[in-house]
């Protein structure tokens, strides 16, 4: 990966660790990631995962008794460093966030038209003509109808689509150069879901803006992202171009995970895949590789030694010791089915897949 | 004549509001609601005042005049020394002799010919002379003492609820001379013992529990605080404020009730204290309830959807947080207006405030149970309308309660 292009997000060795009543807890556990300017990127990865805190993080939203160690540079900045001055019109100017609900995103007691406008007037000092005027604009851009009226409505006068639609628009008031979008069409209807990926779609385009979506869903991010980031356990598994990735997957889990997918074209009554087993406990993670007590390659040496996150190929990065499509992963599987049972203890009797 | 056209022009912008917000439907049940509420209560108490018991002595003079058990009440009023045409004559005037719905008619007629009866039989004093000297003397103390109560509540309890959500953290070191140097501003402007008694029995703990907690110390200091304050009985807050303040300084006079006219200075000199304490007494139960729903709602989705746009703390709490959280204060206060008729007996009984809670107690003491009954039905309608209002505020503060009332 070339450095001279100017990155909009550097995230060096992030680490987020939350200190419970249980212990402490590691969610999100050494991420690296660059993010080029207007380069889309989707991270993927089951709940629990760590993608929604690690969403959170980049735009300075980690809870009371969290954690946290290594760089984030924002647009070349360093968030650590910035002076207080800075800081106070850089998250909302610089990034910006979509929620996952917006049921509940949204001040149910305040009017559309202030919770779009605020932002405008307290980072760029607009006066609130000229911030009413811009609120429409971005209304109409995110293809809202009639929009002058709905800067006077509440929140619950509007639709879970049309709300969604309201949150983009305010995440994208000031202009941020990088929008992170967090689950943005999990809470909404699936025919809704198209419209507001394709409004996220278009207005990055129009806009130039380097994006982050979080997604659980293989589907939405296939089409929507340049790259894609599989996450499990708090790290990165599996980083390619979305092309790669689909063509070439080299993680387990990624493999586990599109092979989860129930297919229409299917004749009805195919078993479907699920993964087996449960996520670690991050209270109490495993030494070796996160996911080796659920995998199909698992060998011994995946239980003792943590894979680390390796450049297999131009711009394709996996963590595993035994990679699919790989001499050594395909050895390992062989070696596995055989068995009958996985380096890890798995059982790989298809019968028992039932029962797990 | 005034202050009848003012309170008719308040009725009329009240339920022209209503209509505006909530529409005819919902303002024509609440009103109806109000009024059947206002009925029934001063019904029942033209109802109770026909039970009124009289003391044997009383019994015995009702026997010795020949006169009707139903004349009890008057006989309660004007005493045993009374004569029988002067009883026969209340016993007529108040509609004794017929039975308890025309007294009843009797009442509300008179009433809405504007005569509410007399303070106290004997001397014959009009209640509405009465009321209009002492009900203004209550009315300012309840409302300083509010306005002492939600300028305390509101910013320490949005401060504490902000605090709540922090880091737990000890508390750092400078506070610890600033402590020291409060208690010895206290100690020599108010005294020692007070002093003593103040830092030991409150900060003292707060700064010990607070040292080894390791909480977030501004909410627990404040929270501990209005904790304590708020179990303190009234009128030990009374009784030492007085103490210290009127006795031991001469920052009080205990010279009665000043009005307006006589200056702003009097007025507020002859009222602070009575009123600070009543506002002390009602800030920690206010500043609790806004703490609660503050921390509540800091926890809600659109406060981290605010967060990430970069808006300040600052502007969080207060533009996005305060107004969904008033709902419960808004209700403890609006049954806080009780207090205007028979709250600050305490108090006005400690300060020799000649107020209407002093003047129910005396009517009380002296079975001037004509006046009472006419109290009561006032105390109905002023809580009926108090709350009305309260429920209409909701209206104002979520705009979600005014799509369930109107549809």
């Amino acid at each position: 990966m070339s450095d001279d292009r100017s990155n909009m997000l550097e995230i060096d060795d992030l680490r987020v660790e939350f200190s419970t009543a249980a212990g402490s807890l590691s969610a999100v556990d050494g991420v690296s990631l660059q993010l080029a300017e207007k380069e889309s990127i989707a991270i993927v990865g089951e709940s629990g995962s760590g993608k929604s805190v690690l969403a959170r993080t980049l735009i300075g939203l980690l809870a009371g008794n969290g954690t946290r160690t290594g760089s984030i540079r924002i647009g070349g900045k360093d968030i650590d460093a910035l002076t207080k001055k800075e800081r106070k019109h850089f998250f909302g100017v610089q990034a910006a966030m979509v929620f996952q609900d917006p049921m509940t995103s949204l001040n149910p007691v305040k009017r559309i038209g202030a919770q779009l406008t605020e932002s405008m007037k307290y980072h760029l000092d607009l006066p609130s003509n000229i911030a009413n005027d811009r609120a429409i604009a971005l209304l109409r851009q995110v293809h809202i109808p009639s929009p002058e009226r709905r800067l006077r409505q509440y929140p619950h006068e509007l639709s879970g689509g049309m709300r969604q639609r309201v949150v983009i628009a305010m995440a994208l008031a000031c202009e941020p150069r990088l929008l992170i979008a967090d689950e943005p069409t999990t809470a909404l209807d699936v025919t809704v879901q198209k419209t507001i990926l394709d409004v996220i779609d278009e207005l990055r385009a129009e806009r130039n803006m380097s994006l982050i979506l979080i997604t659980h869903d293989l589907g939405v991010a296939e089409g929507r992202a340049d790259r894609i980031g599989v996450m499990y356990a708090g790290r990165l598994m599996e980083l390619a171009s979305a092309k790669d990735l689909f063509s070439g997957m080299r993680h387990p889990y990624t493999q586990a995970l599109l092979r989860s997918i129930p297919n229409p074209d299917r004749p009805s009554h195919t078993r479907l895949h699920p993964i087996p087993g449960r996520p670690p406990d991050l209270l109490n993670p495993p030494t070796g590789c996160a996911f080796a007590a659920r995998c199909r390659h698992a060998r011994p040496e995946c239980v003792d030694n943590k894979p680390p996150l390796i450049e297999g190929s131009a711009g394709h990065f996996f963590a595993c010791h035994f990679p699919v499509g790989t001499p050594e992963g395909e050895a390992a599987l062989a070696e596995n089915m055989r068995a009958g049972v996985t380096g890890a203890g798995l059982s790989l009797d298809e019968a028992a897949e039932e029962f797990v | 004549m005034i202050v009848l056209v003012a309170v008719l022009v308040a009725v009329l912008a009240l339920a022209a509001w209503i209509v505006r917000v909530a529409g005819w439907r919902f303002a024509l049940q609440r009103l109806g609601g109000s009024l059947l509420i206002v009925v029934l209560v001063t019904f029942a108490t033209t109802v109770l005042l026909r039970q009124v018991g009289v003391d044997q002595s009383q019994k015995d003079t009702l026997v010795e005049l020949g006169l009707p058990p139903s004349s009890q009440p008057c006989v309660a009023s004007l005493g045993t020394g009374a004569d029988v045409a002067t009883v026969e004559k209340c016993v007529e005037d108040r509609g004794l002799d017929k039975n308890v719905f025309a007294q009843y008619a009797g009442w509300v007629s008179d009433l809405l010919h504007g005569d509410l009866g007399y303070a106290f039989y004997k001397n014959k004093e009009p209640l509405t002379t009465t009321l209009q000297q002492r009900l203004p003397r209550t009315a300012w103390l309840f409302l300083y003492s509010q306005i002492t109560a939600l300028v305390l509540a509101v910013p320490l309890g949005i401060w504490a609820a902000y605090q709540a959500g922090r880091k737990p953290r000890r508390v750092p070191r400078w506070i610890f001379p600033l402590v020291l140097l409060a208690m010895l501003g206290v100690a020599f402007s108010v005294g020692w013992g007070f002093a003593a008694v103040m830092f030991g029995a409150i900060l003292l703990p707060i700064v010990v529990y607070n040292t080894y907690r390791g909480g977030p110390p501004g909410d627990t200091t404040v929270n501990t605080t209005a904790f304590v304050l708020l179990s303190i009985p009234v009128f030990v807050l009374g009784e030492s404020l007085r103490y210290l303040f009127a006795i031991k300084r001469d920052w009080y006079q205990l010279t009665g009730y000043k009005p307006w006219s006589a200056g702003v200075t009097a007025h507020i000199g002859s009222i602070w204290l009575p009123a600070l304490v009543l506002g002390l007494a009602a800030t920690p139960v206010y500043l609790r309830l806004l703490r609660a729903d503050m921390m509540q709602n800091l926890q809600q989705d659109y406060v981290a959807v605010a967060k990430a746009k970069g808006m300040s703390n600052t502007h969080i709490l207060i533009r996005h947080v305060l107004r969904p959280s008033t709902v419960t204060l808004l209700t403890v206060a609006g049954l806080n207006i009780a207090q205007l008729v028979n709250g600050a007996i305490v108090v006005e009984f400690i300060y020799d405030f000649d107020g209407m809670g002093s003047y129910l107690i005396e009517a009380v003491a002296r079975r001037e149970f004509f006046a009472v009954q006419t109290i009561v039905a006032l105390v109905a309608i002023l809580f009926v309308a108090a709350n009305t209002i309260v429920d209409l505020l909701y209206t104002v503060v979520d705009p979600r309660v005014r799509a369930t009332v109107s549809s």
